[in-house]
């Protein structure tokens, strides 16, 4: 201290005096202390809405549903259901069916023979050509059971009683009692309440399931009709993944064939995109020597990043969908990824380039150094350094094209498509569309399934970027 | 084999542009082989420029060109039908901070002779040794050469870089202020290295340390700026005759710490 204060008083008083030196230093920790509580308080309200995005949608997916059985299950036996032995579920059934042996020739085709409606045009035509097709052979080409004594009948031409046996031969006692509740007993949801208002408003719910009864009996003209108690239900079950989408029944909506167009575009996206855009990165950081038209690219691009997705859609539209109608076949999912892959590869470019210019130059002095090419300069020592950048890039992108929804009403995609995409040139839809699409269902359950959908997209998402993670720590750890 | 003589390069009127500005004006000089020059001179005098300017690593700064010659086995480095990948082979380059590549050992040396087209595990793990032993670093890493280079101290990185150098078989090593980062000690170590390799290879060495210069060069090149900051060859002799009797008042100047 007394140091200092020797100089102060030999020289020239340039700072401010002492006093206002400690003023001034208490202001300025003030003024840190504040901005710090200004971060902290935007991320806190980052995570809290995050929280409230999470338990918007799990609200939604596990939910509590009251069911109304449209075939009161205590008419159709003495006992109730589960206690019925397998000959007896057999002639529930019959008596259900009796006069419809129409609709259980098609539950045998599609539960029981897991006939393909390509199958099953296929036996009407040969049959219109006055052909038999016997039991035998098709339950023999699909290793099935069937009735010794109907082996040489026409398939299409059973009776009742000769379909439920058939079902009952193929079927265990679980399996056939859960087909009696499905296809006899059909159960149907009436009602769905998020998960919190169950549990916090029990009366308004309570008041609203009167209210559906009170319907229901006006509706069938039964005054005995009784829904279920309140269960909980969730909507994310296996069927989601392996089911295609059916818009009358929310309870068997399945999202395959939108899970199967969202990967296989995703894929084709990537596989146009990442090669273009790491290949473009390399020419503008490494082989450019700054010409006007370089950095008239490179200003492009930097600005292309910025441009509405719908643009781009229209731009796919004119480009992929219609000029080059001859080799994308359309509004297929070539043309959805191509126009997808033009989206990205800004974003995908622009962080290459990031990457690869934080490669030290040192780095590539060494290498030319010894005498390597340019070439062999990239490619051994500058890509691998880049690659975690590249791919942290590239998890953006993707996870960018993976929730894209603009472009692809533009160039076609369909909602209603319940054939699997079997090619690149197939027609096809993507997650985020059916979930639009089920979200503007009428019926209110369509939302829980949305809903779930929400969560397998972005489970599917996770893990394709835990994918790019891992792939990039492996070339961080073979980077040191 | 040389055509000009004992002489390793050989500089002729030669300038070196970033764009407009000359860094380097009209240097004329002739390095010996089997010798070690020390290039020396103030900060921003274009030492770096000239020294890379030897093997055409200045090529790789956009917007840099050089004008003159520079003669190397008869031949001018500069003209039209030479390539640089071919001359930066066989003119090595160390630099002021180590540089090895983010791999073990074995592979920062083993990844010249590899470019190079030589692919026998035996004969590369020859190479690796010998390259070692020869920058005095084989004692310190034999038993690890699966190492990551950069795990190893700055002094070690700098004689694993000399090493790496070697491994291609280049006739002459450009060394840019290569002891600048390193401690004492491990400077005196790259000095003795330098004594070593000069039987077989010719250096040029760009130093600030002018104890260093004295102790281990043969030649002394001194370098100032002159007109519109261009760098000139002020004078370039015999080092002991650079340290004791300097033709140039500058160089005396510079030498005993008047200027620079
Ligand atoms: N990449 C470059 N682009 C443009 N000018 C450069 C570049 N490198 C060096 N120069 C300029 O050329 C001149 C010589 O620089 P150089 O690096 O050769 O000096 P130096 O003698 O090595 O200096 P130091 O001792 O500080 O390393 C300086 O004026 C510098 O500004
Ligand atoms: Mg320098």
């Amino acid at each position: 201290m007394s140091v200092s204060e020797n100089t102060t008083a030999s020289t020239t008083q340039y700072l401010p005096n002492e006093e206002q030196l400690q003023k001034n230093i208490a202001r300025r920790n003030r003024q840190a202390k504040f901005w710090e509580y200004v971060f902290l308080a935007s991320i806190i309200l980052a995570i809290v809405s995050l929280l409230m995005l999470f338990f918007s949608i799990i609200r939604q997916t596990f939910s509590y549903v009251v069911v109304y059985n449209q075939v009161n299950p205590d008419t159709l036996a003495d006992k109730p259901l589960e206690e019925l032995s397998s000959d007896e579920l057999t002639a529930v059934i019959i008596t259900f069916y009796q006069s419809d042996a129409n609709d259980l020739r098609t539950l045998v085709f599609n539960e029981v023979l897991g006939l393909s409606s390509s199958d099953q045009q296929a036996i009407r035509d040969r049959e219109r050509a006055k052909e038999t097709v016997t039991v035998k052979e098709i339950a023999g080409d699909k290793n099935k059971e069937y009735p010794a004594e109907s082996a040489e009948k026409s398939i299409i031409r059973l009776t009742v009683p000769e379909y439920a046996q058939f079902i009952q031969l193929n079927f265990d006692d679980d399996a056939l009692y859960d087909f009696v509740v499905e296809y006899v007993v059909q159960p149907l949801i009436v009602g769905s309440w998020p998960l919190d208002e169950y549990l916090l408003d029990r009366d308004s719910i309570d008041a609203d399931i009167i209210q559906i009864e009170d319907q229901l009996r006006e509706i069938n003209d039964d005054p005995s009709i009784e829904v279920s108690e309140p269960k909980l239900r969730s909507w994310l079950q296996w069927h989601l993944i392996v089911d295609t989408i059916d818009l009358s029944r929310p309870e068997d909506a399945g999202l395959r064939t939108a899970i199967l167009g969202s990967l296989m575009m995703i894929s084709i996206t990537i596989l146009v995109a990442l090669p273009l855009g790491v290949g473009a990165a390399i020419y503008l950081e490494e082989y450019a020597q700054g010409g006007w038209m370089e950095r008239l690219i490179q200003t492009n691009i930097d600005n292309l990043a910025g441009v509405p997705s719908i643009i781009y859609g229209i731009l796919g539209l004119a480009l992929f969908v219609r000029i080059l109608d001859d080799i994308t076949q359309g509004r297929t999912i070539l043309s959805a990824a191509l126009t997808m892959a033009l989206l990205i590869l800004p974003v995908i470019i622009i962080n290459a380039q990031e990457a690869i210019r934080s490669v030290p130059d040192s780095l590539r002095q060494a290498s030319y150094g010894i005498g390597s090419t340019k070439w062999q300069t990239v490619w051994n020592h500058v890509l691998p350094n880049a690659m975690p950048g590249i791919l942290t890039g590239t998890i953006l992108a993707i996870s960018r094209a993976f929730g894209e929804t603009a472009v692809l009403v533009v160039v076609g995609s369909i909602t209603r498509i319940t054939v699997d995409p079997s090619g690149p040139l197939s027609r096809y839809t993507v997650l985020p569309l059916q979930i639009y699409a089920l979200i503007t269902q009428p019926q209110a359950q369509f939302r829980n399934v949305a809903a779930a959908g929400i969560l397998l997209l972005l489970a599917i998402l996770l893990s394709l970027n835990a994918a790019a993670v891992i792939l990039r720590n492996r070339f961080s750890k073979r980077a040191v | 084999m040389t055509s000009n003589g004992k002489y390793a390069l050989e500089a002729r009127n030669l300038n070196i542009f970033y764009g407009n500005f000359r860094a380097v004006r009209n240097v004329s000089m002739q390095i010996e082989s089997n010798k070690i020059t020390a290039l020396i001179g103030p900060s921003g005098c274009g030492k770096s420029t000239l020294l890379r300017s030897f093997n055409r690593m200045n090529d790789l700064v956009l917007g840099s060109h050089a004008e003159g010659e520079i003669l190397y086995r008869g031949q001018n480095l500069y003209g039209n039908n030479v390539d640089p990948v071919e001359v930066r082979r066989r003119i090595g380059m160390v630099f002021q901070k180590p540089n090895p590549f983010p791999k073990s050992i074995f592979d920062n040396i083993a990844y010249g002779p590899r470019i190079l087209g030589q692919r026998n595990k035996k004969i590369l793990a020859e190479i690796v040794e010998k390259s070692l032993r020869q920058a005095a670093l084989w004692d310190d890493v034999k038993d690890n050469l699966k190492k990551s280079g950069l795990a190893l101290s700055g002094g070690q990185q700098q004689r694993l870089c000399i090493a790496r150098t070697l491994a291609v078989e280049p006739e002459i090593i450009l060394m840019d202020e290569p002891c600048s980062a390193l401690d004492p000690i491990a400077t005196l170590r790259i000095e003795e290295l330098m004594r070593e390799l000069k039987e077989n290879y010719t250096i040029i060495i760009v130093t600030h340390n002018m104890q260093q210069a004295a102790r281990v060069s043969d030649y002394t090149a001194f370098m100032l700026m002159g007109q519109e900051r261009a760098g000139e060859l002020i004078e370039f002799n015999q080092t002991d005759r650079i340290f004791t009797q300097p033709a140039d008042s500058r160089t005396e100047d510079y030498i005993t710490g008047r200027f620079g």
